[in-house]
């Protein structure tokens, strides 16, 4: 503890808090934070938020066009599809969905693939080639086509298309957790701890996961928005969740058959997942550069 | 004079065709007889690729010999990759400083979490009572208590070395094992981290064995030299024997080259 203070900023700021103030810095990903939060929200509490049940069909407001256009009103802000549903309401629940699963299935993936990734890259010799080897022809294969692949075995659905993605995931955790892990293993503060007696155990969690925080954010980013644009495109494919349900994929899929009489419909939901992926990948970037930041200066 | 350390016929075989190492070579180490003495001073020296990291390495049990023993006060404790040498925790005793303190401090946990794992791992003390060890040993070797907080990026070359030491310090060993401590340190940090040794060796009464090129530091701080040459010890004694009256052709080339220093230094 100290008891008395040399320095003139007198607390020491703990890893986090630099982070944070790193993050802060860059002004391009401080904006995707704010609309990553308000994805976040929205995923939360969107059905508190949302002003119409997203599943009710209203005859008497066919395709009413937004509000921003002339003859668009203020009670359905985004205006309403083909069977009178409120697009805003139906586009904020479909984030949740979207948004939602895709988190839940990218930290199951990321759980799994780090838990393999270490066992595979703490061992040596047969069992440890042998893993890297089958996840890496594995790898060469697009994710979509994977998840496309277990969904014909499993059938449609939501959840199905979910283990589909996560399925597809893991590989890239296991093969990056896996070459991280062998490339730290043979630096010299693991010897030092060696020789402390820590066991593999202690040695991961102690010496080698603080390290690897970095990677994980760059990994999970980049995997969560493969699983936003996956979960999309299988819902778009009618392959994942089904037509009521309100997915941003499926609203898309919908919003198509009338797209020349009501291009809002495919517009939209579309912008919805293009700002969603970005916003992902923008706080990704910019916190793994913070977090490289934060060890360097 | 009680001895600590006793190495019996110690010897490491690199001849295995690892993957790894493209041309397939045989290097063979020892076999190594040293006996070590309480608050005892030697200096390992000879040329590059003799084998004297290994040597320090072997020591503290890092890699794993083929042949021999070794004894830490009477306990045999590396006798050869038998499974039942685990049992004793040598790093009570035995203790190294890596030949990078950089690349030994991990990037990603503050100093005090860093000092905090051999004692967390090797003792029973309890959260409070670590603390207090930790500063005790921060302030011991010339740090602050505030360094607990600070990440290896926030240190100069001298302090990270200077939390190597109190990493290798904080258990109270008997013995510290260092290769090429002083290799990467200015003249002042040296002879500060000579000095700190010097001094720590009196207060605990530590035996040290030191890895370096540097004769001059050999001269001034220890009693015995051991001198390599592939694998071998080639020649051993009190320092100023060797210094004066060294026997085989490597000790002379290597006491030669640091004499014809030593006028020059003199005249300016």
């Amino acid at each position: 503890m100290p008891q008395y203070s040399l320095y003139q900023e007198e607390s020491q700021p703990s890893p986090w808090q630099r982070t944070w103030e790193e993050f802060r810095a860059s002004h391009i990903a401080f904006t995707g934070l704010i609309i990553l939060t308000l994805f976040f929200f929205i995923a939360l509490f969107a059905p508190i938020v949302a002003p119409y049940d997203p599943l009710q069909q209203n005859i008497d407001v066919l395709l009413v066009p937004p509000s921003w256009e002339s003859n668009g009103t203020i009670t359905h802000l985004f205006g309403t599809d083909a069977l009178g549903r409120d697009v805003f309401s139906r586009i904020m629940v479909g984030c949740r969905v979207t948004f939602g699963s895709s988190i839940l299935l990218v930290l199951i993936a990321m759980l799994v693939g780090v838990t393999v990734g270490t066992i595979a890259g703490m061992t040596s010799g047969v069992r440890s080639s042998v893993i890297n080897h089958t996840l890496d022809a594995l790898m060469a294969i697009p994710t979509l086509l994977i998840a496309i692949i277990i969904v014909a075995i499993l059938g449609t659905g939501l959840v199905n298309s979910m283990w589909a993605i996560t399925l597809a995931l893991i590989p890239q955790f296991i093969h990056h957790t896996r070459a991280f892990v062998r490339s730290e293993m043979k630096k010299e503060y693991i010897l030092a701890s060696r020789l402390d007696g820590a066991t593999s155990k202690q040695l991961f969690f102690h010496s080698i996961l603080p390290n690897m925080i970095e990677m994980l954010v760059v990994q999970g980013s980049l995997a969560l928005s493969i699983a936003v644009i996956d979960i999309s495109a299988l819902g778009f494919l009618n392959l994942g969740a089904q037509p009521p349900l309100p997915e941003l994929g499926v609203i898309l899929a919908d919003g198509l058959d009338v797209a020349y009489i009501a291009p809002w419909n495919v517009a939209l939901p579309g912008l919805t997942i293009f700002l969603m992926v970005l916003a992902i990948n923008i706080v990704g970037d910019g916190l793994r550069s913070a977090l490289r930041k934060r060890l360097s200066h | 004079m009680s001895e600590v350390m006793l190495v019996n016929g110690l010897t490491f075989k690199h001849n295995k065709q690892n993957r790894w190492l493209k041309k397939p070579e045989v290097f063979a180490l020892g076999p190594i007889e040293l006996s070590v003495n309480r608050s005892e001073t030697i200096a390992i020296i000879g040329e590059n690729r003799s084998g004297k990291s290994l040597l320090a390495k072997l020591l503290v049990g890092a890699v794993k010999a083929d042949e021999g023993e070794i004894f830490l006060s009477n306990v045999t404790y590396n006798a050869a990759k038998k499974k039942s040498t685990k049992s004793y925790n040598s790093s009570n005793d035995i203790r190294m400083i890596f030949q990078h303190s950089t690349e030994a401090m991990n990037p990603g946990i503050p100093v005090g979490r860093i000092l905090d794992e051999p004692l967390a791992l090797n003792t029973d003390l309890d959260e409070k009572a670590r603390r207090r060890r930790i500063e005790e040993t921060l302030v011991q070797v010339g740090l602050l208590r505030d360094h607990y907080y600070f990440y290896r990026h926030m240190l100069s070359d001298g302090q990270q070395q200077r939390v190597a030491i109190a990493r290798a310090m904080i258990l109270q060993p008997k013995i510290l094992v260092a290769d090429e401590p002083f290799a990467a340190l200015d003249p002042s940090v040296r002879s500060q981290t000579v000095n700190l040794i010097l001094s720590l060796q009196k207060e605990l009464g530590l035996a040290f064995i030191f890895i370096t090129h540097n004769l001059g530091i050999v001269r001034h701080i220890a009693d015995k030299i051991i001198v390599m040459e592939n694998g071998k010890i080639v020649e051993s004694g009190k320092t100023e024997t060797i210094f004066r009256w060294p026997q085989h052709k490597m000790t002379k080339k290597l006491i030669e080259s640091y004499q014809s220093l030593v006028p020059q230094q003199t005249l300016t």
